[in-house]
């Protein structure tokens, strides 16, 4: 028991995730003939809930169940108003962002890229360039 | 320390293991939950059963390996890290093999786009202006989409600050920027076009790896 407390404690390595991520966006498409995607269940506001709404549940649940298996969850308050403000800018840009290019780093990247749509690699060059600014604006104006 | 710090501290371990049990248990509940909720919906509601119990494992692996693609793209910048990024790519070489064993079974009717399983859209400055601003916002935000939600699932009450800018950028208006759909297989044969793209992304592996280390010495 006390061993399985510490393994379920014990992060995985990224490159596990990764491989572990690419195979179950390749079951998604097998078994629903859909890919993952983020952005289209975040709207069920406008355009109702959809199956990846419960997707989107899905991961915080997991997230949650991941977090009570290492006895790791606590309620964290939001801290000061600077981190109201870089929250909702960038919160505000990653929504308008993902309307542009009809989809986020996943839809248009994460699953564009291995659909072989050149509009997935567009967005990957785009956002790593953009991620570059984003790390100068943070320097100059946040920290 | 007298023997009441020894015992206050005592005490105070216990009360910690046993909270810690109580969290472990409660995983072990959810996980359950869901996985029954996904039973239930299994029969009458196949792609629901499917999404909620995909959207566990992701959530799940998500957390447990800290995957994060803001880092991933950050990351390079900051420290000259690539490790996260090369999780990403080792993921993407992954699903490019097994979306494209998909796509060969499928036997597209060339032009009809929505019908190729995965995600086939047009390019422009659409994908182009949005990816930018997009990676803008990622870093500002401190998180991409996935990891907002899995910070959610953590506690970090911020994300769902997050979330309601996203829902907010996402209704501004834009213009209408057509672009046009390039499909790779349109030029050249599926087989050999999942074949380049994997020693292409393999060599992007590499150089992320020689970069990681020049920035290292």
């Amino acid at each position: 028991m006390k061993g399985l407390r510490k393994y379920l404690k014990k992060p995985w390595p990224y490159w596990l995730g990764g491989v572990l991520l690419g195979l179950i966006n390749v079951a998604l498409l097998s078994l629903i003939g859909m890919p993952w995607k983020v952005t289209q269940g975040l709207l069920f506001l406008e355009s109702g809930i959809s199956n990846y709404t419960i997707l989107n549940i899905g991961i915080i649940v997991g997230s949650l169940v991941a977090t009570l298996l290492a006895s790791e969850f606590k309620i964290k308050k939001i801290k000061d108003r600077k981190q109201v403000i870089t929250a909702l800018a960038g919160g505000i840009m990653m929504g308008y962002g993902a309307k542009l290019a009809s989809g986020c780093n996943i839809g248009a990247f994460f699953s564009a890229i291995p659909s072989f749509s050149l509009h997935g690699w567009f967005f990957g060059i785009f956002a790593f360039l953009g991620a570059g600014l984003g790390v100068k604006l943070i320097v100059r104006f946040v920290l | 320390m007298d023997f009441d710090d020894i015992d206050k501290l005592i005490k105070e371990r216990q009360e910690n293991l046993q909270e810690s049990r109580f969290q472990l248990g409660y995983g072990i509940i959810l996980v359950f939950t869901v996985l029954l909720v996904s039973i239930l919906l299994w029969e009458d509601y196949y792609i629901y059963s499917i999404s909620l119990s995909a959207g566990m494992v992701i959530g799940i692996i998500l957390r447990y390996s800290r995957l994060c693609f803001a880092s991933a793209f950050r990351e390079p910048y900051v420290t000259g890290n690539t490790s996260v990024m090369r999780a990403v790519i080792l993921g993407l070489i992954v699903s490019t093999i097994g979306f494209g064993i998909i796509q060969l079974r499928h036997n597209p009717i060339l032009g009809d786009y929505d019908k190729i399983p995965g995600i086939v859209m047009p390019v422009g400055l659409n994908v182009i202006i949005g990816g930018f601003i997009f990676g803008i916002g990622m870093v500002i935000a401190g998180g991409c989409v996935t990891g907002l939600l899995m910070r959610i699932g953590e506690g970090h009450s911020i994300f769902l600050l997050v979330i309601i800018g996203f829902l907010l950028g996402n209704s501004i208006p834009t213009g209408n920027m057509e672009g046009k759909v390039i499909y790779f297989p349109d030029y050249l044969d599926l087989e050999v076009v999942i074949i380049i793209q994997v020693i292409f992304l393999l060599i992007l592996y590499r150089l992320a790896l020689v970069y990681e280390k020049k920035k290292d010495n």
